[in-house]
């Protein structure tokens, strides 16, 4: 059974550097690469099962993208493609007795600092100097409140995550504590497959939304 | 060693490294083949369509074509068929009236030669009656009369003979 505290393999001046989520994070890497060879080493006119899975999350992910963002920045559908797989999979981790590595504020901020970045660096290239001066709209006075709320971003986006997935999982621990035959299920339906699967859906639209709001 | 629940640490920059790369092979093993191929089939199944669909227009071309060439075949079989019976009935009355044409000539032919010979055989039988005539009064009579009173007595029998014809 997972534990809440993280376990941590290697360590910089005593601070964790390799900790158990990142040691799954790879595990996840090498799952997708294997799902992405299975996928694309012999696609057919007529889908196979899995073919079709993956062809359906394309087609979402696109959907997503032309109805939030519009069909001419489809240049952002590979990474938010790689953002919603990495998530799906790391949130159902928990469903294999894998402590997700969601439910670590590490990686979740390292994900939304990603979108940060993505954030700022579109916002620039989009408008050039006027989104620096979008930052002193509607009068210079509201500058202060205009940066916290650009940093309120990853904060906010990050701690939803991290704390949508460390309450499922703590919540599914004393689920199997207490009533560790049959129940769990129930609960891991909810909390891992639910509450998982909306996070995920979640996360990728409100970073799709951020750049688009950086970029218009 | 144990990390906390809610803490930051170097832990970090290994999961920003490890979406980075996440999405790297995505991009490259999963949404370029994935989404090229899903273009290509498109391309292929639009082809397909506009194919079908022309070759159905040109198929309805050719039926058409067929159609009216079966149409002006039938025409024209009829207009044969029409030229035919009119040629044939010309024929017929043509060939009826020159037959008839014929007939009456052949008849009026007939008629003339009969009228001809008719009166060849009556100056014949006229000569002859005289003849006969001039004789059997010569061996009735066994008297000569003269000639103008001879020639008077046959001209009157004669009249008497062609009443009787």
């Amino acid at each position: 059974m997972a534990d809440i505290i993280i376990p941590v393999y290697v360590t910089i001046n005593g601070t964790p550097f390799i900790t158990g989520s990142v040691v799954v994070t790879w595990g996840i890497i090498v799952f997708l690469l294997v799902l992405s060879i299975l996928t694309t080493r012999n696609m057919k006119m007529v889908p196979g099962v899995l073919q079709l899975f993956m062809e359906l999350i394309l087609a979402g992910v696109h959907w997503m993208v032309d109805s939030t963002m519009g069909s001419h920045r489809r240049s952002f559908a590979p990474y938010l493609l790689a953002l919603a797989l990495y998530l799906l999979v790391a949130n159902l981790t928990g469903l294999v007795a894998i402590r997700q590595p969601t439910a670590d504020l590490n990686t979740t901020f390292a994900l939304a600092g990603i979108t940060f970045f993505l954030v700022q660096v579109n916002g620039f290239r989009a408008k050039k100097l006027g989104y620096i001066k979008s930052f002193f709209q509607p009068i210079p006075f509201m500058a202060p409140m205009n940066f916290i709320s650009e940093l309120a971003l990853p904060i906010s986006l990050s701690f939803r995550l991290f704390g949508n997935m460390l309450g499922s999982m703590i919540i599914m621990l004393m689920l199997y504590s207490f009533m560790p035959i049959l129940v769990p299920i129930i609960g891991h339906g909810f909390f891992d497959v639910f509450a998982g699967v909306i996070q995920m859906f979640i996360f990728v639209m409100l970073t799709m939304t951020f750049i688009t709001l950086a970029m218009d | 060693m144990e990390g906390g629940v809610i803490t930051i640490d170097y832990s970090l920059l290994w999961q920003a490294f490890n979406m980075f790369i996440i999405y790297l092979l995505i991009r490259r093993y999963l949404y370029k083949p994935l989404s090229n191929f899903i273009k290509g089939r498109q391309e292929t199944i639009e082809n397909n369509l506009n194919t079908a669909a022309q070759e159905k227009e040109e198929a309805e071309k050719l039926r058409q074509k067929y159609e009216q060439s079966l149409m002006s075949a039938k025409q024209e079989a009829r207009e044969i068929l029409n030229n035919a019976t009119k040629q044939s009935e010309e024929i017929i009355s043509e060939g009826k009236r020159e037959a008839k044409e014929q007939g009456e000539q052949i008849i009026e032919k007939a008629k003339k030669e009969l009228e001809l010979e008719k009166e060849k055989v009556f100056k014949e039988l006229k000569d002859e009656i005289a003849f006969i005539s001039v004789r059997i009064a010569e061996r009735i009579i066994e008297t000569k009369i003269d000639a103008a009173a001879q020639r008077q007595l046959v001209d009157r029998y004669l009249k008497e003979v062609k009443k009787v014809s």
